[in-house]
């Protein structure tokens, strides 16, 4: 059983230290990583910045298209009274502009859907909250950095923006009140990531 | 006298040249257990943890590190944590010589913690989760195959979005580590 754990432990750095062999296309480059995010609300007044953290997967298609798979967890400000969380869990698909495959910058399109869970929550009092599910589209761009063959910093920038109901806060007779109500146009936020993503394999 | 010293000074000088092994390259496993003092930055009071991390490194260049900080305490009775523990991963970009190291690196994480009752809503305990983002800098020597010393200072991004009204949130430290750490090479040296 130790063996085994002390095989599956070490396995990534046995197979990941080699350098990594490219087949015929960069399709089917399956890479892993980390990321940051900083989140700006525009809908709400009230919103301020919010920071985050999630990891992605990604899952090459062909040279030039590649696909992101997320799950971010942010928190944010709604004015001084209450809270905001957000879970984000969606895929996104890339598009490169360069021909070059593996150049030191590679500027790319970005456009995704997501599904996101909502939760308000009143500063002086946790037990009095909100929250919705519920669903949005995100597009933008962004820039990978090259640091080798296998390693990547990425920084990209995408507007979200949410379907389905709105909840808001607002502060009333010394008290956080909640609302749920049908959406009045478009409620999203811009996202800034940066990412650090590792090449794994070369699937097919 | 003098030019036979010089002499074996000479061939002590190059039998050490020729047997110096470096210790960073692929598949180099480094790990370490040690306190670490922080000041934190948006408040008033410093922290101690006891800090663990695993590093792992994919070439000479880059290296995957996973740490954790256990909250030991405040060093101030006025302290702004009751529990905490942090947990961070990313990679680390390194330039070396022979196996002198420093590296730079970004590393994403949470916080858990629960702040201390006055901080808290409605005076209440409860443990919050939070998103960080740490900086690390930092110098390594690989001095035996199986040990090293080493030198960290992280900086954490923290905010704590929930705390009691008009109370600031930031939570930004400084946290600083050294000593003695652990390594092996999980490949052989070709």
């Amino acid at each position: 059983m130790n063996k085994l754990c002390i095989i599956v432990f070490l396995f990534p750095f046995f197979g990941m230290s080699q350098p990594m062999v490219v087949k015929e296309t960069q399709g089917g480059i399956f890479s892993i990583g980390l990321r940051t995010t900083a989140s700006s609300f525009s809908g709400d007044k009230l919103s301020s910045f919010g920071t985050g953290v999630g990891g992605q997967f990604r899952i090459q298609v062909a040279d030039r298209i590649n696909t992101e798979w997320f799950l971010d967890y942010i928190t944010g400000e709604v004015g001084d009274f209450a809270s905001r969380i957000d879970y984000h869990i969606g895929w996104s698909v890339m598009y490169y502009l360069t021909k070059s495959l593996d150049p030191i910058i590679k500027p790319y399109l970005v456009i995704g859907h997501c599904f996101d869970k909502t939760i308000l929550i009143d500063n002086s009092d946790h037990r009095n909250h909100i929250s919705k599910n519920s669903s949005a589209v995100q597009g933008g761009a962004g820039l990978h950095f090259r640091v080798s063959q296998r390693f990547d910093i990425s920084l990209n920038t995408q507007y979200m923006m949410h379907l389905g109901d709105d909840i808001h806060a607002h502060y009333e007779n010394a008290r956080v009140h909640f609302e749920s109500e049908k959406r009045k146009g478009v409620e999203g936020h811009f996202l800034m990531h940066i990412g650090l993503n590792y090449k794994i394999a070369d699937l097919w | 006298m003098v030019k036979i010293l010089i002499v074996i000074c000479c061939i002590f000088s190059a039998n050490t040249q020729a047997q110096q092994e470096v210790y960073i390259r692929s598949g180099l496993l480094a790990s370490s257990l040690t306190f670490s003092p922080s000041l934190m930055l948006n408040q008033s009071g410093e922290n101690a943890y006891l800090t663990g991390f695993f590093e792992g490194f994919f070439d000479k260049r880059i290296s995957f590190r996973g740490e954790g900080n256990l909250l030991l305490g405040g060093m101030e009775k006025s302290g702004y944590y009751e529990k905490g523990f942090r947990t961070t991963a990313g990679m680390l970009l390194h330039a070396n010589k022979k196996n002198l190291d420093a590296h730079i690196g970004l590393m994403p994480g949470l916080y858990i913690a629960e702040l201390v009752k006055n901080r808290s809503s409605l005076g209440v305990n409860e443990l919050s989760v939070v998103p960080v983002i740490s900086f690390n800098i930092g110098g390594t020597f690989y001095m035996y195959e199986f040990a090293h010393l080493f030198i960290n200072v992280t900086y954490t991004s923290t905010n704590y979005r929930t705390v009691y009204s008009n109370i600031n949130g930031r939570a930004d430290e400084l946290m600083f580590s050294a000593g003695l750490g652990f390594n092996i090479n999980a490949i052989k040296n070709k």
